[in-house]
């Protein structure tokens, strides 16, 4: 490579630098070569003159031309006022309007893709939590409250408060369990269960148990 | 001007080559008409088209002209304009189309439409010239004042070929960067530096012509000539 063409690409280096085009580990020996080489200082000054001077010139011309430019604004108002009228009368019906959407399609055409995933993304999830929870409702003739059955007044509550001898409770439901002392002498007590659930519903099933009851001496339920 | 460029090493994102989201929603506004966002897209580039119609044309008044027919087109077309450049580009690329239209209808057969000719030749020819170490003398800024002082660097900036000019004013003017640059006009990176490089040679001749020089570190370098 020629001694010319070395500094043909150190100058491009040196304008790069300059410009703040260079990679970081560049930009370090660039200034390095700079630090160490005055003619090379003294082209990075005149480079950055240049750009100085030509941007106060590109300045002082626009300042200048300010009234002239502001003239001109008011004959391009005039032109597009004039064609307005033409391009209603000429365009067909929504012709503006089918046009300013499809500019407005054509810049967030990735707004709307982005949009209309999410809106499916979120029916999807919608549509699958309610089926999930049409599985954990209870079929309203479940919800019909069947006939409660009634205590008879020989209904003996174990238990020294007369309450429920038992009580289990889970998540969502609460069980209580009633003895209902036989009507006939020699027949089995009715167990009743009584189930609460901790909603609003209450479903009383009745359950025929074997009694297993403490006993008396003469085989009495206590 | 405020100049904010990234070294090379980090990776352009191609969104630094578009428009923020208002000046989306400025375009999109003047494509429906509303005259105030036409009137802010107007005074924000009004210079530039100027300043490129200017260096096409070398005359003052036709580039006037050409500023007019530009924004005329503009806001005529604004709707098919799809946001793959910034709308600076944009509207640089009708200015210089504008300014070709006008300069064929003033000169017809002596107006050469793509200049590419003279953009190899121009290349050709470069062979590598060194930068001047040569700062301009006096007072440049103080200079500028005069009126045919200025004339004189637009002629300048009118001598340089439609190529060299063209980058010149895409990274002075329109604050793109070489990578952008590169983009929009579909060239390689490094034609765009070999570009730039060659205009800045050109306009430190011309404007050391113009201002006179002062070149302490010529014998330091042997083959810089300064004029």
């Amino acid at each position: 490579m020629s001694d010319e063409r070395l500094k043909g690409e150190r100058d491009e280096l040196l304008m790069a630098l300059i410009d703040r085009e260079l990679a970081p580990e560049q930009e370090l020996t660039m200034r390095a070569a700079i630090a160490a080489d005055p003619v090379l200082a003294r082209k990075a000054q005149a480079l950055t003159q240049l750009s100085e001077v030509m941007r106060a010139h590109q300045q002082r011309e626009l300042e200048e031309a300010q009234p002239a430019l502001d003239a001109i604004w008011h004959r391009i108002e005039r032109e597009l006022q004039r064609e307005a009228p033409r391009a209603v009368v000429s365009d067909a019906p929504g012709q503006r309007l089918r046009q300013a959407f499809a500019y407005w399609l054509t810049v967030y055409r990735g707004h709307l893709t982005t949009g209309l995933v999410a809106g499916v993304a979120a029916a999807a999830i919608t549509a699958f939590a309610m089926s999930g929870r049409q599985t954990q409702v209870v079929p309203p003739a479940e919800l019909a409250q069947p006939a409660l059955p009634t205590l008879t007044p020989q209904l003996r509550l174990v238990g020294a408060s007369g309450v429920d001898v038992e009580k289990t409770e889970f998540s969502n439901v609460e069980g209580s369990v009633y003895l209902q002392a036989p009507t006939t002498p020699g027949a089995s007590p009715t167990s009743v269960i009584w189930i609460v659930r901790h909603a609003t519903d209450c479903v009383p099933t009745t359950v025929p148990l074997t009694p297993t009851l403490p006993t008396n001496s003469n085989g009495e339920p206590i | 001007m405020n100049r904010s460029r990234q070294p090379t090493s980090i990776p352009k994102d191609d969104e630094r080559a578009r428009d923020s989201p208002e000046e989306i929603d400025e375009v999109r506004r003047a494509a429906c008409g509303e005259l105030d966002a036409q009137n802010a897209i107007y005074r924000r580039y009004n210079g530039n088209v100027l300043a490129t119609a200017r260096g096409i044309l070398r005359d003052r008044d036709d580039a006037f002209d050409v500023v007019q027919e530009t924004f005329v087109r503009v806001f005529r077309s604004l709707h098919t304009f799809k946001g793959e450049s910034k709308v600076g580009s944009w509207i640089l690329r009708i200015a210089k189309n504008a300014s070709i239209d006008q300069l064929r209808r003033r000169r017809p057969n002596v107006v050469r439409l793509d200049g590419s000719v003279g953009a190899e030749r121009d290349l050709a020819n470069a062979s590598y010239e060194p930068l001047a170490p040569t700062i301009l003398r006096g007072n440049p800024m103080k200079e500028l004042e005069r009126r045919e002082i200025r004339d004189a660097i637009a002629d300048a900036l009118a001598d340089l070929s439609p190529e060299h000019r063209e980058v010149w004013c895409m990274y002075e003017w329109e604050n793109l960067s070489y990578a952008e640059i590169s983009r929009v006009a579909k060239v390689p990176k490094g034609t765009i530096m070999s570009r730039l490089f060659h205009a800045r040679q050109k306009l430190q001749k011309s404007l050391g012509r113009v201002f006179g020089t002062t070149a302490d570190g010529d014998e330091h370098e042997e083959g810089v000539k300064t004029t």
